[in-house]
Formats: structure tokens, sequence, C-alpha cells
């Protein structure tokens, strides 16, 4: 036994169970990946389904709607790494400058309330705003003399209503890690930038931005992990028939073909492809992150 | 009829009673709900002991000393949006449990349960007792997740004979029998409400063809009916199910053009398929009609469920709708009308209006399709196996269990009355709604628990039910497991026929759109599955 070994044998020790859940939870399953590449039936099971090799990737690649999926897929995604990552980190900014504790706190708290609903009820409320017909907003059209809108049903709209409320949704949440990390920022520092008179757009821009960089910048390549990840939950709420050709995406399609055909193989090719993906994209990030010496490993 | 392709979100079973009221109050009466609870126990558990005598061909007899098993069901009954109680506070279930000297499980999902099913199997969670439809069962049969009950069945003579050959038939694949009749669909169930109050208003007649019928939602919607001086009523309100499938009276009205969405009907000894009729056209262009003109509720495209249309009918601004027979006339829904708007419209229902080739249909005949499986898990032990078989015998067979389980709790949702048993007005209270998920026993004509407090209901039930149209291929239809297409095309489908009733693609190109599921999609192959099928069957000669 080697003498490093001997000395942190207490901290090795600690480490242990969480090598034990990774171990359990996240690699003994991935053996279920081999479904992917055989016809899987419950009869057989995962050992005993006949191999089709990539027979079910093609399915997918090749599959009618593929194009539309993918296409929908990736515009979600741009538009919410686009509107939706900057929004926490901009939460964050206004409310470090917020002098009065209460009223910072009680606006955290409204913020950061959103993320504890679920999308069933997210989209009732949506449901009781932007209805055609008795909704709220449509409502107050009529009464201003305009026509009414079906915002729900409307593919043009239903990109912005996406996006829009998962920022209302996650934006308070996601903002709570940068305040964290705003308030690690050495105060002598602003102390500085004030003596030397910088306004306090400059001191946000050298004091405040460059302590919580490395912090966006992990924030960042675990979002591209996700990046064909755009929400299954709240795209099978709040699309419907009329809105699908824009909101359709890979996730809503593996639920219709997948899971409720019961073609497990297939569902698992599609989320071995997009966790390629997300991996590739990790890797590259991190890679380019090394250069801003920010990265992870 | 989308069951027929994959099972989701088929409004064809239960919708009848989804849900009486609408769930906005619950919640607000939990403390009411637990002390009736507490009393409903009391009451039962009561009157069950003094009955405890157990019959002479009773099959609980001798279970007394067996083994003690854990079975688990799977979304029965009626009303899975209310949460099922624990076992310890559920007087029906327990009566049961300690008849057969087992342990239940019910397992009820709200929503999205054919998803929810799958993924219990995929995750090797099969529960013992499966609520499925015929499709899903031969799929479940040839994944090898469900077992056939033959030889079980033969030693349940009371279960096998409650039915007759034509309807175990009906739950037969491959020369064997995979599921056990579940719950029996009922006929009739949607009827043309018109209120009449407007018509008289307006001076109109009862609306008897499709044209007539298309004036008087003009009326409806532009004569200002309920004279407030406003522009705020709608000819008609229909539903659009979250799938993209007409729903909740907008499919009805394809009926009057003998067609139905997604639809496979029998015609002159010819399988027709109701998505590429030429009269799906004439559909289509009705319903055009329709939502140009402004004539429907706008917010029929987010009127999704049971309970968003009946929300829709107790608000009484639309003047035409298709919806449930019960709804109009009998008191505790007129009294959740008052509360809504605050009136009591004179709802009547009328005989669907006949279309331009002289279809005059508002229903579908119902397909029994409805059957329990059971899992092949379970049924590798041989006693559990016999047990569960015997569990459903006893449940669908018994004499004493069945008001308990047909009408719910004793003494607060029925009770007896000189030796008649009687349904209290409390038997749709929504803390007690749980207790529907038993009631997958009651027999579709059932006169207790199909009764009526006012008999224009029963009338309108039966004009309904003279309106069915047969349905002569739906109900032997099995999926084509080499299908891969299936899920695409079926999408493919309904938005378009959304499309053109909307106009967003102009109904001038409907034969791009025939052509485009014949080549892209592969129409013709499942068509020709479906004639042989229909031959095997003896349907088609």
């Amino acid at each position: 036994v080697s003498p490093s070994l001997r000395r942190f044998a207490p901290l090795y020790l600690m480490l242990l169970p969480g090598l034990i859940y990774f171990a359990t939870f996240k690699y003994i399953p991935m053996i279920g990946i081999v479904i992917a590449f055989k016809n899987y039936n419950f009869l057989d099971g995962v050992l005993h389904s006949p191999w089709v090799g990539f027979d079910n990737f093609r399915r997918f690649f090749e599959g009618i709607y593929f194009e539309r999926i993918l296409g929908n897929t990736l515009m979600i995604s741009m538009y919410k790494l686009l509107f939706g990552f900057p929004a926490p980190i901009l939460l964050a900014l206004l409310l470090d400058q917020v002098g009065r504790k209460r009223f910072k706190r009680l606006v955290q708290t409204f913020t950061y309330m959103p993320h504890f609903m679920s999308w069933v009820v997210i989209y009732g409320i949506l449901l009781v705003l932007l209805s055609p017909g008795e909704g709220l907003v449509n409502e107050l059209f009529k009464k201003g003399g305009m026509e009414p809108f079906s915002f729900l049903t409307e593919p043009s709209w239903i990109r912005s209503i996406l996006v829009g409320s998962d920022i209302w949704h996650g934006a308070g949440w996601g903002a709570i890690i940068y305040l964290a990390a705003l308030s690690s920022i050495d105060p002598s520092l602003y102390e500085a930038a004030r003596v030397d008179g910088a306004p306090l757009w400059r001191q946000i821009w050298h004091v405040t931005l460059p302590g919580i960089r490395n912090m966006i910048v992990v924030m960042l390549i675990i979002r591209l992990s996700h990046i064909l990840d755009v929400g299954f939950d709240q795209v099978l709420m709040m699309s419907n028939a009329m809105n699908m050709e824009k909101a359709d995406i890979i996730d809503t399609w593996v639920y219709r073909v997948g899971l409720l055909e019961m073609q497990f193989s297939l569902a698992a090719a599609v989320g071995l492809f997009k966790s390629v993906i997300g991996l590739v994209l990790v890797l590259g990030a991190n890679k380019v992150a090394k250069k801003l010496d920010s990265q992870i490993w | 009829v989308i069951e027929l392709f994959n099972g989701q979100s088929s409004p064809t079973i239960f919708e009848e009673e989804k849900s009486l009221g609408g769930f906005s109050v619950r919640g607000k009466q939990t403390k009411l709900a637990v002390l009736s609870l507490l009393l409903g126990m009391t009451a039962v558990t009561g009157a069950c002991s003094t009955k405890e005598q157990p019959a002479a061909n009773s099959p609980a007899a001798d279970k007394a000393q067996s083994k003690k098993f854990k079975i688990s069901l799977f979304n029965p009954g009626v009303n899975a949006d209310a949460p099922h109680v624990p076992r310890e506070q559920d007087p029906i279930g327990q009566m049961i449990e300690k008849k057969m000297n087992v342990e239940l499980e019910m397992i009820i999902v709200p929503e999205q349960a054919p998803a929810k099913l799958n993924a219990m199997i995929a995750s090797g969670d099969v529960p013992d007792l499966i609520t499925t439809n015929r499709n899903d069962a031969v799929k479940f049969y040839e994944q090898g997740i469900i077992t056939d009950l033959d030889s079980l069945l033969q030693k349940t003579p009371a279960l096998q004979q409650l039915y007759d050959k034509a309807r175990w038939q009906k739950s037969t694949y491959k020369g064997k029998i995979i599921g056990i009749p579940n719950d029996q669909p009922t006929a009739g169930q949607h009827g043309y409400w018109v209120r009449n109050d407007w018509l008289q208003k307006l001076g109109l007649k009862q609306p008897t063809t499709s044209d007539e019928l298309l004036e008087v939602m003009r009326a409806f919607t532009f004569k200002d009916p309920d004279g407030n001086g406003k522009n705020d009523t709608y000819g008609f309100v229909g539903g659009l199910a979250k799938d993209g499938t007409f729903y909740s009276g907008t499919n009805q009205l394809f009926l009057m053009f003998g067609v139905y969405p997604n639809h496979i009907d029998v015609v002159n000894n010819k399988l027709v398929y109701s998505n590429t009729d030429p009269k799906m056209k004439d559909a289509l262009a009705y319903m055009k009609k329709i939502i140009d003109e402004k004539l429907i509720d706008p917010d029929w495209v987010t009127v999704s469920d049971f309970v968003k249309t009946e929300d829709k009918m107790y608000r009484g601004k639309s003047g035409i709708l298709v919806f449930d027979w019960r709804r109009g006339k009998e008191p505790q829904f007129q009294a959740l009308m008052k509360a809504a708007s605050g009136e009591i419209p004179d709802w009547i229902t009328i005989a669907p209006p006949k279309g331009p080739y002289g279809d005059q249909f508002v229903n579908l005949d119902p397909t029994y399709s409805s059957v329990w499986g059971v899992s092949k898990k379970a049924a590798a032990d041989p006693e559990k196996a016999q047990r569960i078989i015997e569990l459903l015998q006893y449940m669908y067979t018994d004499k004493e269990i069945y008001p308990h389980m047909s009408y719910g709790l004793k003494d607060i949702m029925w009770k007896e009355e000189n030796g008649k048993i009687v349904v209290t007005p409390n038997a749709d209270a929504q803390e007690t709604r749980w207790a529907r998920h038993w009631r997958f026993p009651r027999t579709s004509d059932d006169p207790v628990y199909f009764g009526a407090n006012n008999p224009k209901t029963l009338e309108y039930w039966a004009l309904n039910k003279k309106y069915s149209k047969p349905n002569p291929a739906v109900p032997v239809l099995i999926p084509d497991p080499s299908d891969t297409l299936a899920a695409d095309r079926i999408k493919y489908m309904n938005e378009m026929l959304l499309k053109f009733a909307t106009g967003k693609e102009p109904l001038a190109n409907w034969d791009t759109y025939v052509q485009t599921l014949k080549t892209k999609f592969k129409l013709d192959a499942l068509l020709d599955n479906y004639t042989q099928q229909l031959k095997a069957e003896g349907i088609l000669k």
C-alpha cells in the first residue's frame, strides 16, 4: 500500500459512495444501450433479442419527418440558448445591483417560484391568458376593437411561447448559481475600480463579468451537452396539431413512434444519437474553454 | 377509432362519465371528504360484517387458509382523474381483498395511460391485470407481456359463461383468448344538444338536414339569441384532441356525410377508408364553412378533453353541441349550469340532421374492445394465475359485490330503500369519485346505474341509440406489426384533415394529399392488409 493511499484513506473512503452511485446508476445501465442495435422485444429480453446493426438509426435518419423534427429541435434549442442562456445572468446582475435587502429577497423569491410549477400548470395559465375565445388577452383585444388572435395554435407563435415560457420558468432559478458566484467577488476590486473613477457599467464590465466568467463558461458547456434536449414535457404540453409543424421535436417523435408503439430499440437509438452529439459538443466546447483557461477538466 | 392505431388518447372509451363536474373545485373540500370517507367506511364495513355468511358456491369459501397474493390492477373503471385512496380507506377494495384473500394495488393514471403503461413494461414492472384494448392486447401478447387464458378460464366456468361466443371471439387472437372483457361500452352516448330557448326566440325550426343545421348555427351566431345586445354567442362548439383528431362534437359532424376521421368502413362489400373517401372532402368543406364563418366557438382548438367541453356547455354561449345524453336535463348538471352562467337553458336533444347523401347518424356503434390482459410474469405462478382469474370471476359475477363496485360507497353513493337500490344525489360528489375506479363490472343496461331523475334523459338516450352507425370493420382489425410508418402516417392525416378544415391547405389539393398517402406513406399496403383481415373474418366476401 502506497504511503499516499494510507495517508488519504479517509478521503478515498468518502469518495467511495459517489463512485458506487455513478457505477450503479450511470455506468451499469449503459449496458442497455445494446438494444439500440437490436430489435428489442420483451419476450427475448435485452440479451436475446436479435441484432439488427444500424437499422434503428437508419429508420430514424430516413424517417419521413426526420428533417422537420431535427430542424425544429435545433431552432428551438438555438433560441433557448440565445435568449434563455443570458437571461439568468442578466437577472443575477440586476439583482446584484439592488441595495435594499428585503426588496432583493422578495424579487428573488418571486422570480424563482415558477421553477416549482409543472408545465401542466403553466399551460393552464397560458390557456386562461391566451385562449382565442375567452382568454384574457383576447378579451382585452376585443375591448380595444382588435381582432382576437389564436396565439396557442399559430405555428409562427409557438416557438416564442416555448422560449418565453421557458425563460419565465427557469431564469430565477438559474440566477441563484450566478448570484452565489457574484457574492464571491472580492469587494476590494470594486473599491479599487471606484477609486479609479469607473462608472457602474465599467465596474460590471471589468470586475463583475470577469469574476463570474468561469461560472458562465462551465454553465455553457453543461448546457451544450443538452443541445438536442429542448424540454420534452414542455413541448408535449404546449404543442398541438395546429402548430406541430413548428414544434414537433425529436423527443415528441420518439414518444409517438418509440414509446406509444413500443419500439424501444428505436427510442434507444435516438437517445444514443442525441448523447453522442452532446458529448462531441462538450468535448469541443471544453477545448475552446481551455484557451480562456476556464475549462471543466 | 384512433385506438385502432395505437390507443393513444382514445376518446371513445369511458368518456361518457370522465369527470362529471369539472375539477375546478377539487381540494376545497378535503375535510369534508375525509369525514365522509370515515363515515362511509364504518357504514360499509358495518354493513358487510353483518352479511358475512359464506355462500355455498362462493369461490371464497376455501380462500381463507390459502396463500395471500398481491395483485395490481392497471387503470380500470372511470374517472382516472380522481386519485385512488390508500388501501386502508377503500372499503370496496377491502371487501374484495377479504373475500379473495388478496392484496390489491390500484394503479390509476389520469393522463397518457398507454405511455405510462409502456414505460412500466419497459422497466420490467408489469402490472398483473392490465386494462387495455384489443389492439394493444395483441401487441402485448406478441411481445410476450400478457398470457393466453384458455386453460385458466376452464376453471372459472361462471366467468366463461358470462359472455357469449361472439364476445369472446372479440378478444381472441391466433385462436387463443388473450383478454377478458373488461368494461361494457354504452351505445348512444352522444346526441345533438340544441338550445330550444334560442330556437324559439329566433322563431326557428329544429334543423333536420345539414344545410338547416348550418342555417341555425348562423342565426345563433349573428342574431343575438341571448338578447344581450352583444355579438358573443356561437352556433356550435366542439373540440380537437391533443393528437389532432376532431373530437367532442366536431368528429360527429362528419357522420352526416357518412364518413368519420380515421374510420374504416365496409360499404357494398368493399373496404372504405374515410380519410381518402371523396365524401370526406365534402365533410371537410362543411367544416371549413363553420370555421370560416366563425360559427364555432374559437376555443374549440383548445377544447381537448371532456371537462373542457362540459364547461362550454354549462356556460351556454354556444347553442349547439354533440355531447353526453345526461347533461341537459339531469338536475345535478343543471345546477352546474346555474353556477356557471346563472341560468338553466332549455337544452333539448334532437335527431341528428340528415346529410346530403341521406346519412343520419350521431354515434358509431361501440367496439367492445376493452379487455383485461393478464401479465405473463404473474401467470408464471399457476396458483397466482388461478387467483387472478377467480378474482375477475368474483368481481364480475358475484351478486353481493356488484352494487358496491358498480354504484360505489354504500349509504353515501347509493342506499337500499325497501329492498330496492337507489342512487343518492351524492353519487357524483367530487370526494368519492375515486370509488368509480371499481365500476368496471357494471352492465351497460343496468337501470340503476343508468337511471335518470328526468324521464326526458332516458328518452334522449333512446333517440341517440337509434342513430348509431354500424361499425363492422374496426372491432376486428388489428394493426400490422410490420407497419413502421403507422405513427407518422396518422400524424400526417390528422394534420392534413385539420389543414383542409381550417383552410391552411386548399381543398383543391385533395388529390395530392391522397397521392402522398399512397406513395410516401404506403397506404395501399395497409389497406390490403386490412382487406385480407376482413376476408379472413368473413366480413368481406
